[in-house]
């Protein structure tokens, strides 16, 4: 267990080729924090502002097992922390910028590897850019790039001026897909890189409370449906206009809204809805009249040009209208009967539950029922043997049986590190815990998880 | 309980580890007459190789502008003393494994 008292924290920079990393250290640099930041880095001479402490490194892996990625460290880092230290009064934070096609596990692992290192330094986060114009090519094409996106604690979405609104919500959602934990910010589409200072240094991605507060969608439960929006309709005849989109048809539900408001009352129609989406009905071709119904409609978009659905309220009130895909997807609109767009008062966007094409992704495993810390130990490092090379990182609060106090746990590959957080208190008990990683036997993972239950 | 969790760790041994790693260290440091600029791992991993103790004991020296020097040591780091670390450094082949 660790302490993060008097440790140097330690921001690592990452991002496939042209993603802006440079652009952002620049950035981090030249804003008035504070902080005197001494930058470790791998590319040569493209920091643009007087810095008295830049080290130029050569990346040198260091295999401490025979082509064990778990066991992979980087040299040159432990060269140059060891030697920076001796100039400790000079600086308050480390900030290593890493080459476009690093993998970072073994950056990473250098601060996990061995007691003084983790006595010494505390990795703050890793921070991965992300071009939101190339991203699709990238992660397709590379690993490396894959392995950026699901090592990091923050992604910015960088070179958000290049994409559509659209765009960029499908390269969000495919980031997020990847990795659930991470917390993703989006640059200012008016400066390359920009993003406020506080998001990227000091964001404690390493400290699992402080990513539960970053990321409220945290385990939230996968939707057969993406979107939902709450409108406030006159009685009378809507109208409802669908452009072209991904798929030939799309599903949503259009239904009256509880008259008692609950007090998330998003999740309370996704709950109602979510039944719904199971059904098998036949699709409307355009121009079908549509009402209010707890039930699945589907509309058959299939052909060029907009769709019109003519929607016939009898009373005005309150509705939901919950959504298969995002609304910008199919550039969804919804006319009052004088033909003027309305506009949704509250709406909420969920995780979808899409089999995602993508090798990487993440795995949440949750449970209120007290772990026997036995089990649980022995099948941890039972499946860090057997999957850890494919485990890129894993995060989690625990709630052992007979263990009063919080037990939070992470890891890079096969190496974890756990500390308590204090006494549960009048916090609910639970366990959650995320792995991220390539290809993983989930049903291996949640089999061993269950099993780990406390009698 | 829980060696990997380590909830229930015997403090004292967890100082026993921290100084028998700093040992490690210093006679590292002392046969190889290493300065203060150096740096010097020590990790003590699984060993999975058939025939091979389970546990291994990895010592690598980070100087500055000098090659990466590493030795490797069949046995528990709790195993190791003075004499066994020395004579691993001064080995022809200070690797220390076949299958290094």
């Amino acid at each position: 267990m660790t302490d993060t008292n008097d440790k140097v924290p330690v921001t690592v920079l990452t991002g496939f080729l042209g993603a802006g990393k440079t652009t952002l250290l620049n950035r981090i640099l030249t804003e008035n924090h504070g902080q005197r930041i001494a930058v470790i880095e791998n590319e040569f001479g493209e920091i643009g502002v007087d810095q008295e402490l830049v080290i130029n490194a050569e990346e040198e892996i260091f295999e401490m097992n025979n082509g064990c990625i778990c066991c992979t460290v980087r040299g040159d880092l432990i060269r140059i922390l060891g030697s920076l230290m001796k100039r400790r009064d000079r600086f308050d934070r480390i900030v290593v910028e890493t080459t476009g096609m690093a993998n970072p596990g073994p950056v990473a692992q250098t601060f996990f590897v061995d007691d003084d290192m983790r006595e010494r330094f505390a990795l703050d986060g890793i921070v991965t850019l992300v071009d939101a114009r190339h991203f699709g090519q990238q992660v397709d094409a590379n690993e490396e790039a894959r392995e950026q996106v699901a090592f990091a604690d923050v992604i910015v979405l960088n070179k958000t001026d290049l994409v559509t609104a659209t765009e960029l919500e499908a390269v969000e959602r495919r980031v997020r897909a990847m990795n659930a934990l991470a917390r993703i910010v989006r640059s200012d589409p008016a400066a390359r890189a920009a993003v406020p200072v506080d998001s990227v240094l000091g964001i404690g991605g390493f400290d699992l409370s402080r990513a539960l507060e970053y990321k409220p969608t945290f385990l939230e439960p996968e939707y057969p449906f993406e979107w939902a929006g709450r409108f406030d309709l006159a009685a009378g005849r809507h109208e409802l206009v669908l452009g072209e989109g991904p798929d030939p048809d799309m599903g949503l539900a259009l239904f009256p809204a509880p008259p008692v408001e609950a007090e998330d009352p998003a999740r309370v129609a996704a709950e109602r809805a979510f039944k719904w989406f199971a059904e098998d009905v036949e699709a409307n071709a355009p121009g079908t009249l549509l009402r209010p119904a707890e039930s699945l409609a589907i509309l058959d978009l299939q052909g060029t040009g907009s769709k019109r659905f003519p929607v016939q309220v009898d009373a005005p009130g309150r509705y939901w209208l919950v959504t298969q895909h995002l609304p910008e997807e199919f550039a969804l609109a919804l006319h009052d009967p004088q033909g003027r767009p309305v506009r949704p008062g509250l709406e909420r966007a969920f995780a979808a539950g899409h089999t995602h094409d993508d090798e990487v992704g993440s795995i949440s495993l949750e449970t209120e029922e007290p772990l026997d810390p036995r089990r649980f130990s022995d099948w941890l490092s039972r499946e860090l043997q057997a999957q850890g090379a494919s485990i890129y990182r894993m995060k989690g609060f625990l709630n052992f049986k007979g263990v009063d106090q919080r037990v939070v746990i992470q890891g890079v590959h096969m190496l974890t590190d756990n500390t308590t957080l204090g006494p549960w208190g009048e916090k609910p008990r639970r366990t959650q815990l995320v792995f991220i990683g390539r290809n993983l036997d989930t049903q291996a993972l949640i089999d061993g998880f269950d099993a780990c239950l406390a009698d | 309980m829980a060696d990997l969790l380590r909830l229930d760790r015997d403090p004292a041994a967890a100082l026993r580890e921290t100084a028998q790693r700093a040992a490690v260290r210093d006679w590292t440091c002392a046969t190889l007459g290493l300065g203060e600029s150096a740096t010097v791992l020590v990790t003590e991993l699984s060993c999975a190789e058939p025939g091979c103790p389970p546990r291994e004991v990895v010592i690598a020296v980070f100087a500055p502008h000098a090659p990466r020097r590493q030795c490797r040591i069949h046995c528990a780091l709790a195993e190791l003393d003075e004499s066994r670390v020395r004579a691993a450094w001064l080995a022809p082949t200070p690797c220390g494994g076949s299958h290094d």
